[in-house]
């Protein structure tokens, strides 16, 4: 602690001294009002009503806004006022009647009186070609302040070149998503998944600015003379002795092109209480505005009005089918290893397909390029660690993370009986491969595994486990063309096992392979045009049951339910267009062909009739490889930005996609036991259509940003279920299942401050998603629009961070939400003998209302640089109030009666303590 | 401090798993838990029997039944045939032929005066059952066949459901009998056996069949039910099925319902669904009535299965009774303690102790086996009444 004393004085010093640096006041006057005016507006404004021109660094001054009133001041104290706090100097030049303005040191005008006496010292002003004052600047700010000549000898067409290059943090790690941008911000781009940026600009001298969420702000001078490379390294902007999302995003919220866009640093994940102390990406998507929860503390989630499965889950490219732990209570990423998370909710790139609702593409670190480190925090449930290096001399990085329970071990210590015979575990491996072979080329390397047993309390054994895997090459062909091909894997598999009563023994397995290449390019073609265009193909492999007995005394009779085989191809592309320098426009469009394929054979029903048992007429076999069944679409993606002025926008998008594989869920328990389906000849695939218009601003220089975006959605053939549906081990699923249409609409409003030791964000939701089930055949709730089971129409969340002083923060979630509608039985009466239930209408009513609020406080250790390790600690607790959230309603018949139950699981305040370090 | 760690991972962790259960009592309008349940349907060549009740909460056991309603069939020309109220809550017209051409509805009004009615349905003629059989299943048990046939254009949907009715044993045999009105124990005479009894069963699954797949409107030994290897078959069985054809909307009625009524709320079962009827209040639409009231004919047929005729193999577990797995017997009771045993009901003498042949005494003793009721008379799980139409 009382370092920070020793360092909040010394900078307090340092303040106070600047005021010494000035020279004797110019006799000049400033009269002048400037709110929040930037330093270069200002200095424009001196030099017109007074005699005297400012010279500076735009780099130095670029942060610097100016908020004064001047009534004839002297010009030196007006300068004074406004310099000081941003520890500037400044010195005039009676002679030229210039002003000059420097950090670290005032410039001498005037030779020393003694300078033809002593040896000449070196000239305070460099000679060279660029700005006077930037080298002034001092050797902290030499890359900002430095000139980079580009291009020499290169053409450039039109009087534009093409400026490319990489955006990398100290560590070597790429920078995703960092705003790439010249003089006008509105003409930036971002850095694609590997760091890289393209970025077309006017030739001659001009500043390059790079900004990235938790990075500090970056400035590079360019002379551009023709097309060229650059690579820019940022510097770490330290949390939390700064703000965790830097004015850079901030302008990206009116600026950006794309609609319903989150992304998540790990450092604003970081900062969010949880239920065991463990960062968790999937609980902070949750946290945004149009996603909800499916239950409490589950990490499933529902997208605006989407079911969970139509979120595709990506970790570095391959799919996650259950991107969760323990009921899902954890999300099945480590933190640790990751790099960000990004949540497309409204337009998805035409380079994703596949789900309906939402792509949350997680990305993982690099790992550190320049030396070897390692990463870990200590919970009271699990513990993790990472580790990283470099390889190969710093030309590629590697990566590996381990993270497991103990929880195991927690139940064996429990008094209770049932409670000692459960078992409850999980662990998850990561580890990835960054490896440049030459400029040109780059190979990125991914694996995956996640794997959870647990018993509760019952004699079945539920094990399920995720394994993926992605291999990429991406290979420049030219500045301004890149390809990347991408190899995927994933594996998706559960399996319940009864082993406790001899003569019912048994194991039922399940298992989903998923198999797939990718290749995209993306061109650049000129400032206005960035072209994306490739293909996909997804080979699927299901086997969605054997049912096996366990044991000689077992009188299970053995079931298997035959695979399923499809294939998802798709071609795409998109142009993003930059009309002039207000309109912008995003159109792609992507062209999806499914093909189910045999062998496989299926029942055929009665034409006109509901399909159930009762109206087969016969079966259907297909061969290897045979196609049973086709379905095709273009996908369309189109999102258009209009800025109204530098701090507001308004942008619109439409967006079509389409799903072959469903999932198949009771959602009146939860189980892992959920499984997915392929499209097959009766079993359509699920097709959304969605419009959404937003309106965005920023207030006070971007550090307040406000939002709201509306949206509707239609959504055709989704899967509802019959009444009394089988959904397990059942062989001809479409007798149990119905295409159902819906419809979601909704207004998310959010305001979010950015900078500050208070930040965070205040969102409210209204939102409604309701289903309709009226074919010729089948009706639920005779054909009427019915709540689905993720309409939530009120939702307010409150993320809020204080931070006290340089080591100790604190956060506050609030959380509220309408309770989900459900389906009860609402009477009982004996018809033919005997005794049955009376439901209500499905969804009719809802469980009582969810709210929440968590408290955590984080506690840094010292700021020493040489240490062994730096460590820190969270404390957190989670459901402040206690209040007892239905984890689950459930009737249980008893003695005739049947009666209800809530379940809540964390019903009272949880604290936690993590423990986090780094060496 | 290894303690204070400790109890924060325990906390954790029974938080995890342990939560908190709280009994959940939903918000449930009253008149949403207590709608007219019809039980019954129109029989077109016959006596017509309607039970009227209300449903009741989930959480009570009570079973209200609608008592004092007015209650008529009434056919599409606005011709009533009246039902009478025996016992309350059951409602029986007089044996009608009905004519097939015409369209019946039941008509309810409740004391309350809220009326109520069926829709309108045709007369559903059901053809007779052609045959009734059984086969040994290979295991001991016994699979039942039931045939029909009917013309092309008749209904195609049959339902049944059937009276069960086998022979069994008490588990000892009594050859005594207390009588009370001389506080005796006597012989016990061949009408008063109560050793082997009858035992009769409604059904209370749903079974249906059809034949909108087949080229023809016929069943041919569709199966009906499985007899499993029981005590039920041990000594004689016999099931008298019913049969009813149907339109298809009573039977996906039916369907629907019997989807519904298997156990929910774990991981396999089904999802549960609203099942309504055709039955409607006439001043409010939205008014929820339990229960389809079609309007068939019934034929019927019996059927004698003596599994020992069967052939097969026949597992000792159809000779074990379950219920009587807990059955002892005590000898040895003095006839003073037999006595006074009777008198409580708690014991029957099943016969006497020799005693001449153990004990060299004087003074004649009598000493009696005697076990419980429940394992010596039959009578409190079935009759001792054989039933008439027992071979």
């Amino acid at each position: 602690m009382s370092l920070f004393y020793r360092t909040a004085l010394v900078l307090l010093l340092a303040g106070s001294l600047a005021s010494y640096g000035q020279q004797a006041a110019p006799t000049p006057t400033l009269t002048g009002t400037f709110q929040g005016v930037p330093f270069a507006e200002f200095a424009r404004q001196v030099a017109a009503t007074t005699p005297y021109r400012l010279a500076y660094d735009p780099a130095q001054t670029d942060s610097l806004r100016v908020t004064l009133t001047a009534t004839g001041q002297p010009l030196a104290a007006v300068l004074q006022q406004v310099l000081a706090p941003a520890k500037l100097h400044f010195s005039v030049d009676e002679a030229s009647r210039r002003v000059y303005i420097t950090a670290g040191e005032a410039v001498q005008t005037r030779l020393p009186d003694d300078f033809f006496r002593a040896p000449a010292p070196a000239p305070a002003a460099s000679a060279s070609p660029g700005p006077v004052l930037a080298e002034a600047a001092g050797p902290a700010r030499a890359p900002a302040g430095r000139v980079y000549d580009i291009g020499l000898g290169q053409a450039a067409a039109n009087g534009r070149a093409t400026l490319s290059g990489r955006v990398r943090d100290a560590r070597g790690e790429s920078v995703v998503g960092a705003l790439v941008y010249g003089d006008v911000p509105t003409n930036g781009v971002s850095t694609d998944q590997f760091g890289a940026y393209t970025l077309t600009l006017p030739v001659g001298r001009q500043r390059l600015n790079v900004r990235s969420l938790g990075f500090k702000n970056t400035t590079r001078q360019l002379n551009l003379l023709g097309n060229g490379r650059l690579d820019v390294e940022l510097e770490e902007d330290i949390t939390p002795l700064k703000e965790v999302v830097v004015e850079g995003e901030k302008a990206k919220n009116v600026t950006s092109l794309r609609m319903g866009v989150a992304k998540l640093d790990i450092k604003d994940i970081k900062q969010i209480p949880t239920v065991f102390g463990e960062a968790d990406v999937l609980r902070v998507v949750l946290l945004l505005p149009g996603v909800k929860s499916i239950g409490e503390g589950n990490t499933g989630f529902s997208v605006r009005g989407g079911g969970a499965d139509q979120n595709l889950v990506l970790y570095n490219d391959a799919v996650i089918y259950n991107p969760t732990h323990l009921f899902g209570f954890f999300s099945a990423f480590n933190t640790d290893m990751l790099k960000s998370a990004e949540l497309y909710k409204s337009t998805v790139p035409a380079r994703y397909g596949g789900r309906l609702s939402s792509v949350l593409d997680v990305v993982t670190r690099d790992g550190n390029r320049k030396q070897f480190s390692a990463t870990g925090g200590l919970g009271l449930l699990t513990s993790r660690l990472t580790l990283e290096g470099p390889l190969a001399g710093g030309r590629g990085s590697w990566l590996v993370g381990g993270r497991t329970s103990y929880s195991n071990w927690l139940l064996k210590q429990l008094p209770s009986r049932t409670l000692q015979n459960s078992a409850a575990g999980f662990y998850d491996l990561s580890g990835h491969l960054a490896y440049d072979l030459n400029e040109r080329n780059s190979l990125y390397a991914t694996g995956y595994f996640s794997h959870d047993q647990f018993r509760l309390a019952s004699d079945t054994v539920y094990t399920y486990s995720n394994t993926a895997a992605s291999l990429k090459w991406k290979h420049t062909l030219s500045s301004q063309l890149y390809g990347v091909l991408t190899g995927t894997f994933s594996r998706y598999q559960y399996g319940l096992r009864s082993d406790r009563t001899a003569t019912t023994a048994s194991e039922l397995a399940y298992n989903l392979n998923q198999g797939g290449v990718q290749l995209d390019f993306t061109r650049f073609a000129g400032s206005q045009h960035t072209l994306e265009f490739g293909g996909s193909s997804l080979l699927y492999h299901i086997a969605p049951g054997q049912l096996t007995p366990l044991g000689a005394a077992s009188l299970v009779v053995g079931t298997t339910i035959q695979p399923e085989q499809a294939l998802e191809s798709a071609l795409y592309v998109a142009d993003r267009f930059d009309l002039s320098a207000r309109l912008a426009l995003d159109v792609g469009l992507r062209y999806s062909l499914y093909n189910a394929l045999g062998p496989r054979s299926v029942l055929t029903y009665q034409p006109g009739l509901s399909r159930s048992e009762n109206t087969v007429t016969g079966t259907d076999s297909y061969r290897p490889g045979q196609l049973l069944a086709t379905y095709q679409g273009p996908e369309w993606r189109f999102s258009a930005k209009y800025m109204l002025n530098d701090v507001s926008s308004v942008k619109a998008s439409y967006n079509r996609t389409r799903q072959y594989i469903h999932q198949l869920t009771n959602t009146t328990v939860v189980s892992p036991t959920d499984n997915w389906k392929l499209s097959d000849n009766y079993i359509q695939p699920q097709v959304a259509d969605q419009v959404s218009l937003g309106y965005y601003h920023n207030f006070r220089s971007n550090s307040l940003e406000f939002s709201v975006e509306t949206y509707y959605k239609l959504l055709h053939n989704f899967l509802d279920y019959k009444d009394g549906a089988v959904l397990l081990l059942n062989p001809h699923l479409e007798t149990d299942v119905v295409n159902a249409r819906g419809r979601a609409y909704g207004a998310e409003f959010l305001l979010r401050k950015t900078t500050g030791k208070l930040n965070g964000w205040l969102s409210y939701t209204y939102a409604r998603s309701l289903v309709q089930v009226n074919t010729a055949t089948d009706q639920v709730n005779d054909g009427n629009w019915y709540p689905s089971n993720y309409d939530k129409p009120h939702d307010v969340t409150l993320v809020g961070n204080y931070r006290f002083n340089r080591r100790i923060s604190a956060s506050l979630n609030f959380n509220y939400s309408t309770g989900r509608p459900i389906t009860l039985p609402l009477s009982q009466y004996y018809l033919h003998n005997v005794l049955r239930v009376f439901y209500s209408e499905r969804n009719a009513y809802r469980v009582p209302d969810y709210y929440r609020v968590d408290l955590a406080f984080n506690l840094e250790g010292n700021h020493k640089i040489k240490k062994l390790a730096h460590g820190s600690w969270t404390l957190a607790i989670y459901n402040l109030l206690g209040r007892r959230n239905p984890y689950s309603i459930y009737f249980q018949a008893q003695q005739g009666q049947i009666n209800g139950y809530q379940l809540s699981i964390f019903g009272q305040p949880i604290p936690t303590v993590t423990y986090n370090f780094r060496f | 401090m290894r303690l204070r760690l400790r109890f924060l991972l325990l906390s954790g962790g029974l938080a995890l798993l342990g939560g908190c259960v709280d009994r959940y009592t939903p918000d449930v309008a009253p008149a949403d838990r207590s709608s007219l349940v019809v039980d019954g349907f129109i029989n077109a060549q016959g006596s017509s029997v309607i039970k009227l009740a209300r449903s009741f909460s989930v959480n009570t056991k009570s079973t209200p039944v609608e008592a004092k309603a007015q209650v008529t069939i009434q056919d599409d020309a606005g011709r009533r045939y009246g039902l009478a109220e025996n016992p309350a809550g059951t409602y029986t017209s007089a044996a009608n032929a009905l004519d097939p051409s015409r369209r019946y509805q039941l008509r309810i009004t409740t004391s309350l005066g809220r009326q109520y009615a069926s829709d309108p349905e045709p007369v559903v003629l059901t053809p007779p059952i052609d045959s009734l059989s059984g086969r040994s299943d290979g295991l001991g048990g016994v699979q039942l066949y039931v045939s029909t046939h009917a013309a092309a254009t008749a209904a195609r949907y049959y339902r049944w459901d059937y009276d069960e009715t086998w022979q069994f044993t008490a588990a000892y045999k009594s050859e005594l009998e207390y009588v009370a009105s001389s506080n005796t124990i006597q012989l016990r005479p061949s009408e008063h056996q109560i050793f082997t009894c009858w035992r009769t069963e409604s059904s209370t699954d749903i079974r249906q069949g059809n034949t909108t797949q087949l080229a023809q409107n016929a069943l041919v030994a569709y199966p009906l039910l499985l007899l499993a290897p029981t005590s039920k078959i041990h000594y004689g069985y016999s099931i008298l099925v019913r049969q009813v054809a149907e339109d298809q909307a009573e039977y996906t009625y039916w369907e629907t319902l019997r989807k519904n009524t298997e156990a929910l709320g774990t991981v396999n079962d089904p999802l549960p669904g609203r099942v309504t009827g055709n039955v409607h209040a006439l001043a409010d639409a939205s008014e929820v009535v339990l229960g389809y009231v079609g309007v068939h004919t019934v034929t019927e047929k019996r059927l004698f299965v003596d599994a020992a005729t069967l052939g097969g193999p026949r597992p000792n577990a159809i000779f074990i009774d379950l219920f009587y797995a807990n059955c002892t017997y005590v000898d040895r009771a003095l006839p003073p303690a037999m006595l006074n045993l009777c008198q409580l009901g708690i014991g029957i003498p099943l016969t006497t102790f020799p005693t001449a042949a153990m004990y060299d005494n004087t003074v004649p003793v009598t000493f009696y086996y005697y076990s419980s009721p429940d394992c010596v008379d039959c009578r409190l799980r079935g009759t001792n009444v054989k039933p008439i139409f027992w071979p």
